[in-house]
């Protein structure tokens, strides 16, 4: 079948620290508790898509955490068929031949996204509930 | 007496607590939040070993060690109440004043504790700074006495036993007699009339003495089947009593014994329960399934599709451009691969090793191999993106896309939740059922019923002889009194004599006729206020909420000359309060007499009641809450409520509160986290803690689970 190149994989990915320090609390740590992500790339990933709806684009500054690298995204691989699909309709084809340029871009977007997504999750009992719950909100 | 501000030091598990209660006269009402176990009896005692020291609790509480039992053996610990209250006396003259009560506590090992005595001191407060008050208990005492404590500071369950069967009906009915006198203050009355009695038996016995010897004989018979009709009457008093605390003890039993029997087989019970928890661990999974499938949708491709429609439709826009202008050709490397790997041409011809079909496609990929890296990349993704728009076409068309997927997950979750709530429910209520049936206990009633009925009998034999005796007593007594009547009438004796004997007779008669009318006078008002506030509570009797109440048929309500209070029927009847009234009327009932009583004597003193909402709901506890909220019209003295409610209590009365309460605080219990609370406290041992919050908010210290159901917003997080 089919199979997905990955010419992200020797990127690196950041998220913001004051975003990164709050997010911690969301993540998963272990199979039987049920936080809203189960890891940090689906935080990022489910940021990056709120961004992206809010047209929020936001360049990191220089206090940012990587957390995993482009490698990460071959784990589902139809997050790169997103990432260039949005690479394209936002900047054309010339973008595809620069790897940096599409996470940097996506990064951005994260950044934006972050704020809503986490004023979301802050202080609730059930926070995978709730999120759920304010995604039509977020989508406004 | 209006309460200011109390600090609580050291009481069980409230260690540093300080509250100031509403004094504002037209929101009376000061509450304290509280969820049961989060220290509200705690505060409520403290309240009352304040005032009256130990003797002041309950009896149940008698033996309580007042500090926390987290206290280590051997450390001494100080407890202490502080109490600022104003109090206004009868010339209208307002004081303020603190009262403080200490005393010092050492655990022992074992389990005991040493107290030492404790320490009272009531200063004055006035501008000019503070003056200790001399004997402050005593003082207190007169100010507050103890046998109305019951009014001052009562919980929604022991606040019923004004109408409840919990005491004998005589201790019933002396509570409802004491709490009437004691607040009208016509005991000073009945003292003067005992006096004036005392003094015409003197003048009538002196009388007879000069008279003679006959009438004096006749005087001393008098005096002493006088004596014998007391001795008689007493023991005629006691036996009734005796027979009523029976009769109310073997009712009680055979009240017990008919719930147990009507709870149902034990055996049964227990599958029962055993499947209720089985159904429960199912629900909980599927919450946890719920959730989980919750975490795996918020990172889907789905979610993806969701939110980034747009921008990726954007995207495969560029790549059909692209493809419409030939920049990237209409096979890709995948597809040929793919098709050879399949052995089977897109157009259906066979692309068997060695034929010739093959060999063209074999040629094909070959040449996309030459073709840009830019372009080869493209091409890629123009194939898959297609593939994917087409899967996700196909998820929305099939209702199958996030939108869908979203509702249907909160569906289950909702599902889930209403069902574990419902579950917990049944499961509380059949182990609720399975504890109370107790064999031993089946047994232990059924003797005890036989053998009090027995005695209930002997008793009935019993009354009947007194009564004979006590009835041929009084018709002896007549006849030596019209004896001695004759008898002095033909003695001579001196003018002055019989008129102060005739005198202190007038004033006897008098004293106890204006007693008697005083008292039904009071009665009747306090019965009518009654009346008034308890069918304000229940509502018109077209009222749909009068169904709650269990029934629709109160005419009125009344307090009868024993002292009982009696609740009236359209059909002419009464109902028995303890029997044939359900939890809300009780409540309703107690506090309509409560707040009849407080009106009528004009004295203003604070009411605080723990949980009085329990078992009401709706427009009844609207009502309710209405009721004893309201402010004192013009002319009526400033009264003070201090409630202490649950948030379910709370629920549907928030308005009111709003409007009606000048204070509201949140008492919480760190024990409490994490299956209640929220948030984790800094603190090593068991403590409970004051915060500021009203009924609509919460904060790191009182949030609660499932607060959002009751409408509470977090805030300062």
């Amino acid at each position: 079948m089919t199979t997905i190149a990955n010419p992200y994989a020797s990127q690196d990915l950041f998220i913001a620290v004051p975003h990164h320090e709050r997010l911690r609390d969301y993540v998963s740590r272990s199979q039987q508790d049920h936080r809203p992500f189960q890891r940090q790339i689906d935080a990022w990933w489910a940021a990056l898509a709120i961004g992206v709806r809010q047209r929020r684009r936001i360049p990191l500054s220089q206090e940012a955490v990587k957390f995993n690298d482009g490698r990460i995204l071959a784990t589902d691989p139809w997050r790169i068929t997103h990432l260039e699909l949005l690479a394209l309709g936002e900047e054309g084809p010339e973008i595809l031949d620069s790897p940096s340029e599409v996470i940097r871009m996506a990064s951005e977007y994260a950044n934006g996204g972050f704020p809503d997504l986490l004023d979301q999750l802050v202080g609730q009992v059930e926070p995978t509930l709730h999120l759920m719950l304010r995604l039509d909100d977020l989508r406004r | 007496m209006r309460l200011l501000r109390a600090h609580i030091q050291n009481f069980k598990l409230l260690e540093d607590v300080s509250l100031e209660f509403s004094t504002e006269r037209d929101r009376p009402l000061t509450v304290i939040r509280a969820e049961n176990g989060s220290g509200k009896t705690s505060l409520l005692y403290a309240f009352q070993w304040a005032f009256y020291g130990m003797s002041g609790l309950p009896d149940s509480a008698k033996g309580l060690r007042l500090s926390s039992s987290a206290n280590q053996p051997g450390s001494s610990i100080s407890v202490s109440v502080m109490i600022e209250f104003e109090i206004t006396d009868a010339y209208g003259n307002s004081g303020h004043y603190r009262l403080i009560r200490s005393v010092i506590e050492t655990p022992s090992t074992d389990d005991k504790v040493e107290r030492s005595n404790d320490r009272v001191r009531l200063m004055r407060i006035t501008s000019a700074g503070e003056d200790e008050v001399e004997g402050g208990d005593a003082t207190i005492v007169a100010w507050a006495p103890r046998r109305i404590r019951d009014v001052f500071f009562t919980d929604g369950d022991s606040v019923q036993s004004f109408i409840s069967g919990q005491v004998a009906t005589r201790k019933r009915q002396d509570r409802v007699q004491n709490a009437i006198r004691d607040l009208l203050g016509i005991e000073g009355l009945r003292t003067a009339a005992s006096d004036v009695s005392w003094a015409y038996g003197k003048l009538r016995a002196e009388a007879a003495k000069a008279g003679g010897q006959d009438t004096s004989q006749l005087e001393e018979q008098l005096e002493s089947t006088d004596a014998d009709i007391d001795a008689l009457q007493q023991k005629l008093d006691a036996l009734r009593d005796r027979h009523a605390n029976m009769t109310e003890q073997g009712t009680d039993w055979e009240k017990e014994l008919r719930s147990i029997r009507g709870v149902g087989d034990l055996d049964e019970l227990n599958v029962r329960i055993e499947r209720a928890e089985q159904d429960h661990s199912r629900l909980e999974r599927q919450r946890s399934v719920a959730l989980t499938a919750m975490t795996d949708a918020l990172k889907s491709e789905e979610y993806s599709w969701r939110f980034m429609d747009e921008s990726l439709r954007a995207g495969l826009d560029v790549l059909a451009e692209l493809a419409d202008r030939h920049v990237i050709p209409g096979t890709a490397i995948e597809v040929l691969a793919d098709r050879l790997e399949l052995g089977q041409c897109i157009c259906g011809e066979s692309l068997a090793h060695g034929s010739e079909h093959r060999a063209q496609v074999l040629h094909l990929l070959e040449e996309q191999k030459d073709i840009p890296s830019r372009r080869q990349r493209l091409t890629e993704l123009s194939h898959i993106a297609r593939q994917a728009e087409a899967t996700e076409q196909s998820r929305v068309e099939t209702r199958h896309g996030f939108e869908h997927l979203s509702a249907r997950l909160l569906d289950d979750f909702t599902d889930a939740s209403d069902g574990l709530r419902n579950k917990a429910a049944e499961l509380k209520g059949l182990e609720a059922s399975r504890s109370s049936i107790d064999e031993e206990r089946v047994r232990y009633l059924t003797s005890h019923i036989e053998d009090v009925g027995a005695k209930i009998a002997q008793a009935n034999q019993d009354i009947g002889a007194r009564t004979q005796e006590l009835e041929q007593a009084e018709r002896l007594r007549q006849k030596i009194n019209s004896d001695l009547q004759k008898a002095l009438n033909a003695a001579k004796l001196s003018g002055d004599l019989i008129m102060k004997r005739d005198v202190a007779q007038d004033l006897d008669n008098l004293a106890n006729n204006v007693l008697s009318v005083l008292q039904d006078d009071y009665v009747d008002r306090v019965s009518e206020r009654m009346k008034e506030l308890f069918m304000e509570i229940v509502g018109s009797p077209s009222s749909p909420e009068r169904e709650e109440f269990g029934s629709s048929l109160f005419a009125g309500v009344h307090i009868d000359g024993d002292f009982n209070i009696i609740i009236d029927t359209h059909d002419g009847k009464s109902l028995d309060p303890d029997f044939e009234l359900n939890g809300a009327s009780k409540r309703a009932l107690t506090l309509s007499f409560i707040w009849a009583l407080m009106e009528v004597s004009g004295v203003t003193a604070p009411r605080v009641i723990d949980t009085p909402l329990g078992m009401v709901s709706g427009g009844v506890k609207q009502r309710m809450v209405d009721a004893v909220t309201k402010p004192p019209s013009d002319g009526q003295p400033d009264f003070q409520v201090i409630l202490f409610l649950t948030r379910s209590e709370l629920r549907d009365v928030e308005k009111l509160i709003d409007a009606r309460a000048g204070t509201v605080v949140t008492l919480s219990c760190s024990h409490h986290y994490p299956a209640d609370l929220v948030f984790r406290w800094d603190s090593e041992y068991p403590v409970s803690r004051l915060c500021q919050c009203d009924h609509r908010h919460s904060c790191r210290v009182c949030a609660r689970r499932y607060d959002d159901l009751h409408g509470v917003v977090q805030r300062d997080v």
